[in-house]
């Protein structure tokens, strides 16, 4: 099976920072990844560069072969962390918009998904709570039939009812098939559901392996991640 | 699973979100200045009526007053609101959280960018087509109706402004020549506002972007008018209203210009203006691309 994601000696800096330096990493199709790592580790300039919202660095990234761009992004379903609607759209304004632009956009399942998550049609995005918000957008993710799905902490920010719902949403309507590279600092609430983990720290893959390579080891992802990052809080 | 499917058609689905993003706004304002107008050419209408009471006409003479005013000051709210948009919803919608969503559509810069020119640089010249058509037309009604002046046509006024260029050819060409230097002054307008924009979010500016723009947007201006005034001087491309009323195309020689020694028009600077649009727009896309870095 070819890769989904293939990283080969990705650098990025923002003037003299390194924000990751020499990365290189990849994953087959199918498999839900956590994407972990502490604060400023390099987790969202990835993320960036994978959606094509950064496009200067150096080294290779291919997604499904697809270098980060038109072809790619058409392949992935982002949710990003930040609240990204217009402030005129309307729930319904949104499911179209979406629907315009992606292909393998279920527009019927979303509306339907409207309905069931309780949320207004005619209801403008900036008279929606935050929560009603990130409800919308993750329908008009969840609501594509993409090859990858990048969410970049789905669940911070959020009450642990609200954790378990978009858990469940997120595993509920992920096409058969799919990969979702998920980043998350709230590993406990998350870690059974990863096949693979990739922990990213001061810039760098400090690990990435299968979930059953770590359990079988007698340790849960929790311990790796306090184990790898400790020395970060060290005295 | 699908990939990416007719590029175009993304790129008209862009221009009508757009379009209807801005439209929702915008439209308002000639809804409301084409009701205004329509009250006013009714009280013109039902003024001219001889047998109106002296009560009933005091107020319809109120009505008529009153959407004048009002459509004169919702006209320049038109411009106002319509050159707004143009910065508000390009700042927003690429480089605000709305951001997130348009630089992840499966689209080119080039498509994000084009679009957003058409749709404002749209939207630019037919607000200034509605104000000039409704100053027009107030003068028009205003003088030949209420005031009691002897009968003004604005086709009189524009043949007495243009008396030194009486034959049709030239009137014509006169008349080309203001459109496209409109169309192509409002188009470098917008290249220029947006590209003082995207440059003013590459990391280095991006932490007092709205300071940064504005010299940026003065810059750019200068560097504009700068470049077409020496291009100019390197071909001055012209066109010459003959004195027997024929038209031609030439390129003067330095130490003649057509201000002095001939009636005319510079094209050059026409020209450097769409060499410089296309040469912004693509340097905006470059940046959009390449160097924006949304927060």
């Amino acid at each position: 099976m070819s890769e989904i994601i293939s990283v080969k000696n990705l650098s990025k800096s923002y003037g003299s920072q390194k924000v990751l330096s020499n990365v290189s990493f990849g994953f087959e199709g199918g498999q839900i990844i956590g994407l972990l790592g502490p604060n400023g580790s390099g987790k969202t300039s990835l993320i960036k560069i994978l959606t094509g919202l950064i496009n200067d660095y150096t080294g290779e990234v291919l997604i499904d072969g697809n270098k980060p761009g038109k072809i790619s992004k058409a392949l992935v379903a982002f949710l990003p962390e930040k609240t990204y609607l217009a402030s005129w759209m309307t729930a319904d304004d949104a499911v179209n918009y979406i629907a315009d632009f992606y292909d393998d956009f279920d527009k019927e399942k979303a509306m339907h998904m409207l309905d069931v998550f309780q949320l207004p049609h005619k209801q403008k995005a900036k008279t929606m709570s935050k929560g009603m918000q990130e409800k919308l957008q993750l329908i008009l993710v969840m609501c594509r039939n993409a090859k990858l799905y990048i969410l970049d902490e789905p669940m911070g920010g959020v009450d642990p009812a609200a954790r378990d719902f978009i858990l469940e949403t997120i595993l509920k309507n992920r096409p058969e098939g799919s990969t979702i590279l998920m980043s998350t600092h709230l590993i406990q609430d998350v870690e059974e559901i990863f096949d693979s983990i990739l922990m990213i720290g001061r810039g760098k893959v400090l690990m990435q392996d299968t979930v059953d390579n770590i359990t079988n080891s007698g340790k849960s992802i929790n311990d790796i991640f306090k184990e790898v990052f400790s020395v970060d809080w060290s005295f | 699973m699908t990939g990416v499917s007719k590029p175009k058609s993304k790129f008209f689905k862009l221009i009508k979100n757009d379009f209807l993003a801005s439209a929702r706004v915008i439209s308002l304002f000639y809804i409301a200045l084409a009701l205004l107008l329509v009250v006013f050419a009714g009280c013109v209408f039902i003024g001219r009526i001889d047998s109106l009471s002296a009560e009933f006409a005091a107020k319809l003479a109120t009505v008529h007053n009153a959407s004048i005013a009002i459509s004169i000051v919702v006209s320049f709210l038109l411009i106002f609101v319509t050159f707004f948009f143009v910065v508000y919803d390009f700042f927003k919608s690429l480089f605000g959280q709305q951001g997130y969503l348009s630089f992840t559509l499966p689209v080119s810069s080039n498509q994000l960018l084009g679009s957003k020119v058409i749709v404002y640089g749209g939207w630019l010249i037919l607000s200034y087509i509605v104000f000039m058509f409704t100053g027009g037309f107030l003068l028009n009604y205003t003088a030949e109706n209420i005031i009691g002046q002897e009968k003004i046509s604005m086709i009189e006024s524009l043949m007495s402004m243009l008396g030194d260029f009486p034959s049709t050819t030239q009137l014509i060409a006169y008349a080309v020549y203001v459109t496209v230097l409109f169309f192509v002054m409002i188009l470098s307008f917008v290249s220029i506002i947006y590209f003082a924009i995207t440059l003013s979010h590459v990391r280095i500016l991006q932490k007092h972007s709205l300071l940064a723009s504005i010299p940026i947007f003065i810059a750019a201006a200068i560097a504009f008018v700068s470049i077409s005034f020496k291009m100019s001087d390197i071909v001055n491309f012209v066109m010459i209203f003959n004195d027997d009323y024929t038209l031609s195309f030439g390129v003067l020689e330095k130490g003649y210009s057509v201000t002095s020694q001939y009636a005319g028009m510079q094209i050059t600077p026409i020209f450097a203006f769409i060499i410089l649009d296309v040469a912004m727009f693509f340097l905006t896309s470059y940046i959009m691309h390449k160097k924006v870095n949304l927060k």
